[in-house]
């Protein structure tokens, strides 16, 4: 990697990469892509996803340069493209799998899924974490993309919503409703164990 | 009730969104609430779980290949001619919606054909003859039977006459029935019809 590359703020290599200096671009990607590839992996667990997600968020950032406006960061431009395209990813595996993983999330606590959760269920899978990465998956995505984003990257309700275009508000009932549904479905393993601080 | 709004309140704290005067309603509120503080409790827990599930897996390597795997991929776009296609400015029309357009200006075209001869040909259908053309071909018919051109007369002037008469109800009611139509009129018009009127009433 070129040095004075490294030594660039941000909107200098935004523009150069616009006009079309791989190296300014790449330079970008490296000072973004291990927060991307967290962001994508928290939400895929996956790391041949993530991997092929965040060059693709690389690839598509890219492709619509022209148009990225600077009226946000770049990271948080970056940030959006990667969680609009994992959403996509996901809802496109989840319909393959036949899973309804967009309905409301009333009828969550209903589904047969989280009586493979239960301790009788499943004896070999008794870890919490386990247990709990399971659960996560079947969250609906909104209030995954959410719960990823603010609990797994440590990010505020404000930045969370930048990237997820919508209110603090709304990423805040987010989560509520996120923990909520995890809490439920984890309920027999949190019974009796005592939170560590 | 009270629990519910106090469960949000629970999420809130973890994430460092809650208000001091919340803190403090919510505090008091857990003294007396077992049920809400083995909730806050039980999400303390799957925090925890959860950010150690954040923990940081890859190698310091793989950072540094997947840089030179996208200048890579960049390169060869730039390089095959695909660079164009990501940096140029998107085309009008794409060519996959020529198509669309194609069939559009056919359906366009099929549309005009149709109105032009189609409903064009059925109204001529409609009228093939004019008065005076029908007249004349019943005056042929009648040749040199004067009953028949008499009764043909009459009756053409009986029809004539109903239809003056129909016509000048009309101008009538336009007339007389319109309170605002002299209203309406120039002083011009007004002396000109005055004349007319007293033309007609031979005064």
């Amino acid at each position: 990697m070129n040095e004075n590359m490294q030594k660039l703020a941000d909107e200098t290599l935004v523009a150069r990469a616009k006009k079309g200096s791989i190296e300014a671009y790449a330079e970008l990607a490296r000072r973004a892509q291990e927060k991307i590839y967290y962001t994508i992996f928290g939400m895929t667990r996956n790391h041949e996803d993530a991997d092929d997600l965040t060059q693709e968020t690389f690839m598509s950032a890219y492709k619509a340069l022209n148009n990225f406006k600077l009226k946000s960061s770049f990271y948080t431009w970056v940030y959006r493209i990667a969680v609009n395209l994992t959403l996509n990813f996901l809802k496109k595996r989840s319909r393959e799998k036949g899973r309804e993983d967009f309905e409301d999330t009333a009828s969550i606590f209903d589904r047969a899924e989280y009586a493979a959760l239960s301790p009788e269920g499943d004896s070999l899978k008794s870890e919490l974490k386990e247990k709990l990465k399971e659960a996560i998956e079947t969250i609906p995505l909104a209030y995954k993309a959410a719960f990823n984003l603010v609990v797994l990257q440590g990010m505020s309700h404000g930045r969370a919503a930048e990237i997820l275009g919508c209110s603090e508000n709304t990423v805040s009932w987010r989560m509520h409703k996120a923990r909520k549904m995890l809490q439920a479905c984890l309920k027999p393993y949190l019974e009796g164990v005592r939170h560590e601080m | 009730m009270r629990c519910k709004k106090m469960e949000k309140w629970i999420s809130d704290r973890i994430d460092g969104k809650l208000s001091e005067k919340k803190r403090i309603v919510l505090d008091a509120h857990l003294t007396g609430c077992a049920s809400c503080r083995a909730y806050e409790e039980h999400l303390e827990k799957i925090q925890d779980e959860a950010r150690s599930l954040a923990a940081k897996a890859v190698a310091p390597e793989y950072w540094q290949a997947s840089v030179v795997r996208l200048q890579a991929k960049l390169k060869a776009v730039a390089d095959g001619g695909q660079k164009s296609r990501y940096h140029q400015s998107p085309a009008f029309f794409p060519p996959a919606r020529w198509a669309w357009i194609g069939a559009a200006s056919l359906l366009v075209v099929a549309l005009g054909l149709y109105v032009v001869f189609f409903r064009a040909g059925t109204s001529q259908e409609v009228y093939p003859y004019s008065y005076e053309e029908t007249v004349n071909s019943i005056y042929r018919e009648i040749g040199n039977n004067t009953d028949l051109e008499k009764e043909f007369n009459s009756a053409l002037q009986a029809s004539i006459n109903e239809h003056a008469g129909e016509v000048a109800g009309e101008v009538n009611h336009l007339v007389y029935g319109n309170s605002f139509f002299l209203e309406s009129l120039s002083e011009e018009e007004i002396k000109l019809l005055d004349s007319e009127i007293k033309k007609e009433l031979k005064l």
